[in-house]
């Protein structure tokens, strides 16, 4: 389809998701996944249903929580918010990935790009 | 927090629950594809071109669903079974290592499991259901001074009419008689019962049947149930007797059942045979000469206090005679709990030692597991360290040692139980005081498992913990760095398995010390000396027949058998008395030297018994064998001649035994002691048999033998008795010597159970050290090979193995002899004249396991020396 569409690294649709639902509050899985859409530029395109594998392993792990709810169009979803423990992983993930992030970034910009 | 337990919680369940999940995931599928629909409608799509473009952003519902279900997986339980995989594999390349830890930890499971269950059911556990609720009719004796448990059925009947406090009643009347089944005459006691008496008491047939309703009128009432015992003795255990008619006291009776050997319950009164009891037949009810035996079940809720009050106001009996009712007023009916009544054995030094043992048993086994999984873990710590560098987290690698420690004492819970099943009925055996107790020995109840599943877990708890504390993944470089060789044993290893050689050693020392003391305790009182000898001594009692129940019919016919017996190859001689010593005494009060009551023993003899007993004459003569005079004699023992006349000479004094009748002391003989524990003798004296007045109606020998009494010369003996007179009701004989065994057997069994629980800890101690020092003589071979080669003599090294493990050895002897100062006090009230701290103990105690020790660490110090230093660096 779209050849700009950006492969996302194994782990970071989790961060992602996190992160959305730190920003967003309560959130239904479509909405985290056009939520991520949108603030991509809709340069990431998701498989929308890896979205619930995610949200599964995050749950799975104490980070996210889920309920059942009424959404704004007054449909019956199902709901998920960050916890605590969700937030403090959050932050460690951010810092690592800013972390991995530079050094890549360095690496890659370093002359001739071979190792010494 | 409680979010992640719920999630744990369903995790758990996850496949349990899959249907369920997957429904609602449906559920939320569609919400999203609805929504997803929408917005595109929104955006101003079809209908059609909307739900197409909804499915395909998501990329397939088959998919997402898949996905879905493998996210949820069973991610838990996938590593879980990886793990037990994973474990098992290992243990098949190393079947000796699972086989020793399994055989350690099931030892250890299956001794705590035996006793801890047996000492469950003998302490706590009540022989049958109610039994607490049961009650005892009786009332104070003011002539004994004790609660008498005879009641009357001018007493009992209205109880039973109008009585709100009582459930049901079993209510036996005793007699004596004589049984004749074509043979033997035997003199029995027979009780005749209502129809609830075996339901109240538990009473269950082992052949035939026990009584049934209608057999309670006085029309069908002559059927007999047999009591096991008695079955055993008179009917030499012949399961044909069934459907036999018998007779007791001119009176047939059929025989229609046999109670099991676990009835009469301790305490209750035991008869030979049964009957059914038809009360409301004999005048002589209302007289009071018709003595019952009467337990009563109280309804639930009364208390013994309601029933008391109940029980002595209906007890009153107006109808009864005078004569009854002024008896009556002096002592009034009582109620008396069962289980108070009987002796029930409470938590004692005995529970308190056995349980002390086997959890120190316990330890060291746990503690010999736990070392044998650190050297496996530490020959690991490799993989260990690669699986850590590879991201392996420590909580990841815990879990695998749990899941190891799981594996192995799973297996060690079900080999130790087949262990208790085993040792459980050998330990009640000593523990038990009746044989109701050894009831439900064989089979393991659900108290059992509960308490096998109890020590498992904390042994898995145990054999895990410290292997997962002490795990050397703390820094994967280091171990990866440790280079090929692997000789090195790392410190912390090499500590921790000294620390636990030496805990092992110091409690295997604890357990032989105590078995120490509680040998040379028993060894005392085997040697206690009771002022006779009990070898060879064998008491026979004969049931009399009526005509040979009056005195003088009695004494000749006693003669005559005396005399017959004393021609028989192998009896040296022949006595004959009313009590028999270890097996009754004949207790009286009489006035003491100062007036006071004083309660002395009292027993008839002919001359023979003296000489039978092997008692010494130490003042005066021995009784005559016929009447010399008018006045009464006697023969009085060391202690009362003591407490009666002090150092001055008794003969030919008088000492009054009623109020108007005195005897003449002939002699003095020594004393001799029932109870080898007490220090003081009770007064004793002897009259001879031809002084009695009363009618007897048994007569008990006392045979002493110069030769072992074989069955056959018993058998002989019976048959001469036989022929002196045929209705002659002879008893099993009773071997006192056994019984004189019988009365030490706790101390006996205690100290059995205590060397096997000792012996295995020193042998698994002994191991442990063992095993330490022969790891690090293997890791050590090169070093070894490199000082022999540098010209060491064998002897150095094999000096410098040994010592290092006995020094660890010597370690745990210390500490251990510090510790049985401490705790053999407990069990000071098992020890017979001896004190816990007797130092020949710890010394012989401490001597043995320093051999076990030295012998644990001469194997491998042996291989050590014997290295052939060219050989070893030629390997590498």
């Amino acid at each position: 389809m779209n050849s700009q569409k950006l492969d996302l690294l194994q782990g970071t649709l989790d961060l992602l998701v996190l992160q959305t639902l730190n920003a967003m509050g309560s959130l239904h899985g479509y909405g985290i996944a056009r939520r991520i859409e949108q603030v991509s530029g809709d340069l990431i395109l998701l498989n929308q249903g890896t979205i619930y594998a995610s949200l599964v392993r995050l749950q799975q792990r104490g980070w996210i929580s889920a309920k059942w709810g009424i959404s704004d169009n007054n449909r019956k979803a199902k709901f998920y918010s960050i916890t605590p423990s969700g937030r403090k992983q959050l932050a460690e993930e951010t810092s690592n990935w800013e972390r991995v992030a530079a050094v890549i970034g360095r690496v890659l910009s370093s002359s001739g790009g071979t190792a010494q | 927090m409680s979010g992640r337990i719920r999630e744990l919680w369903r995790r758990l369940f996850s496949p349990w629950r899959a249907r369920a999940l997957e429904e609602e995931f449906d559920e939320e599928l569609a919400c999203h594809i609805e929504m997803a629909i929408e917005d595109h409608v929104r955006a101003g799509m079809s209908a059609e071109e909307a739900r197409r473009r909804a499915l395909v952003r998501l990329g397939g519902q088959t998919q997402a669903r898949e996905t879905h279900r493998e996210a949820w997986g069973y991610t838990w339980l996938d590593s879980l079974c990886d793990d037990v995989r994973y474990v098992l594999r290992a243990y098949r390349k190393l079947p000796g290592f699972a086989l020793a830890v399994v055989a350690i930890l099931a030892l250890g499971i299956g001794s705590v499991t035996a006793i801890f269950s047996a000492i469950d059911q003998v302490v706590f556990q009540k022989p049958f259901p109610h039994y607490e609720r049961l009650a005892l009719f009786g009332s104070h004796s003011a002539t004994l001074h004790a609660f008498v448990a005879n009641s009357y059925p001018v007493q009992i009947v209205p109880c039973m009419e109008r009585g709100k406090s009582f459930e049901a009643f079993a209510i036996k009347h005793w007699q004596y008689g004589f049984i004749n089944a074509g043979v033997d005459t035997y003199g029995v006691s027979s009780g005749s019962v209502n129809r609830e008496y075996f339901s109240v008491l538990n009473g269950k047939a082992a052949l035939g049947r026990l009584f049934r309703p209608e057999e309670f009128t006085a029309a069908a009432s002559s059927v007999m149930v047999l009591q096991h015992q008695f079955w055993k003795d008179y009917f030499a255990g012949d399961p044909g007797v069934i459907g036999r008619s018998v007779v007791v006291d001119n009176r047939h009776y059929r025989i229609v059942g046999v109670l099991s050997h676990t009835f009469p319950h301790s305490g209750l009164f035991p008869s030979d045979v049964f009957m059914p009891l038809v009360l409301g037949q004999d005048p002589a009810e209302s007289e009071g000469t018709c003595v019952l035996e009467t337990i009563a079940r109280l309804r639930p809720g009364v208390s013994m206090a309601q029933a008391n009050a109940e029980a002595a106001l209906l007890g009153a009996a107006p109808h009864a005679s005078q004569r009854f009712r002024d008896q009556y007023a002096q002592s009034p009916m009582q109620l008396r709990s069962l289980a108070d009544s009987t002796r029930f054995p409470h938590f004692s030094s005995i529970h308190g030692a056995l349980l002390g043992a086997v959890g120190f048993l316990f330890a060291i086994a746990c503690i010999n597991a736990v070392d044998l999984v650190l050297v496996r873990y530490s020959e690991r710590r490799r993989e260990l360290g690669i699986r850590s560098a590879l991201g392996g987290s420590r909580s990841r690698m815990s879990r695998l040692i749990f899941t190891e420690s799981f594996i192995l004492n799973l297996a060690a819970g079900l080999l130790g139980l087949c262990l208790a099943w085993v040792m459980k009925p050998l330990i009640l055996r000593t523990l038990a005081h009746s044989d109701a107790m050894l009831e439900n020995a064989a089979c393991l109840d659900a108290r059992t498992l509960v308490i096998t599943l109890g020590v498992s877990l904390l042994s898995m708890g145990l054999v895990a913990l410290i292997p997962a504390w002490k795990l050397p993944i703390r820094d994967p470089q280091i171990i990866l760095r440790e280079s090929g060789n692997a000789c090195s044993e790392s410190r912390w290893l090499r500590r921790t398995r000294a620390s636990l050689v030496v805990a092992c050693a110091a409690m295997a020392m604890v357990l032989l010390t105590g078995t120490g003391l509680m040998t040379r305790s028993v060894r005392k009182l085997l040697l206690v000396d009771r002022g006779f000898d009990a070898r060879g001594r064998i008491a026979m009692f004969i049931d009399l027949p009526r005509h040979l129940q009056e005195p003088l019919a009695r004494q000749i016919f006693a003669d005559r058998i005396e005399a017959r017996l004393r021609q028989v190859p192998g009896i040296r001689n022949v006595g004959e008395s009313d009590t028999i010593p270890l097996l009754n005494s004949g207790q009286k009060i009489i006035p003491g030297p100062e007036g006071s009551p004083t309660m002395v023993s009292a027993n008839y003899v002919s001359p023979g018994f003296f000489r039978g007993m092997g008692l010494k004459l130490l003042q005066g003569r021995w009784l005559p064998s016929r009447p010399e005079g008018s006045g009464g004699v006697m023969v009085i023992n060391e202690s009362m001649a003591e407490k009666w006349f002090g150092k001055q000479n008794p003969i030919g004094r008088k000492i009054r035994i009623a109020q108007r009748t005195s005897w003449v002391v002939l002699g003095v003989v020594s004393d001799f002691r029932v109870d080898i524990r007490s220090k003081s003798v009770q007064p004793q004296y002897y009259f001879p048999s031809w002084q009695i007045v009363y009618p007897r109606r048994a007569l008990s020998l006392l045979l002493d033998f110069s030769v072992e009494p074989s069955p056959a010369l018993l058998q002989s003996v019976r048959k001469i008795i036989h022929q002196v007179e045929p209705l002659a009701g002879v008893r099993t004989p009773v071997d006192l010597e056994k019984e004189a065994h019988r009365a030490i057997n706790k101390e006996r069994f205690t100290l059995g159970i205590l060397g096997a629980l000792s012996a295995v800890s020193t042998l698994l101690a002994a191991f442990g050290l063992f095993s330490v020092t022969s790891y690090s003589v293997s890791l050590r071979m090169k070093d070894v090979g490199i000082r022999l080669a540098l010209g060491a003599s064998a002897r150095h090294v094999f000096v410098s193995v040994l010592g290092r493990g006995v020094a660890l050895g010597i370690c745990g002897i210390g500490l251990g002899l510090s510790a049985s100062w401490i705790l053999t006090r407990h069990i000071r009230s098992l020890l017979y004249e001896i004190s816990p701290l007797d130092p020949m103990v710890y010394v012989t105690t401490a001597l043995l396991m320093l051999a076990a020790v030295c012998s644990a660490c001469w194997i491998p110090a042996h291989k050590a020396a014997r290295t052939d230093p060219s050989r070893l660096l030629r390997m590498e």
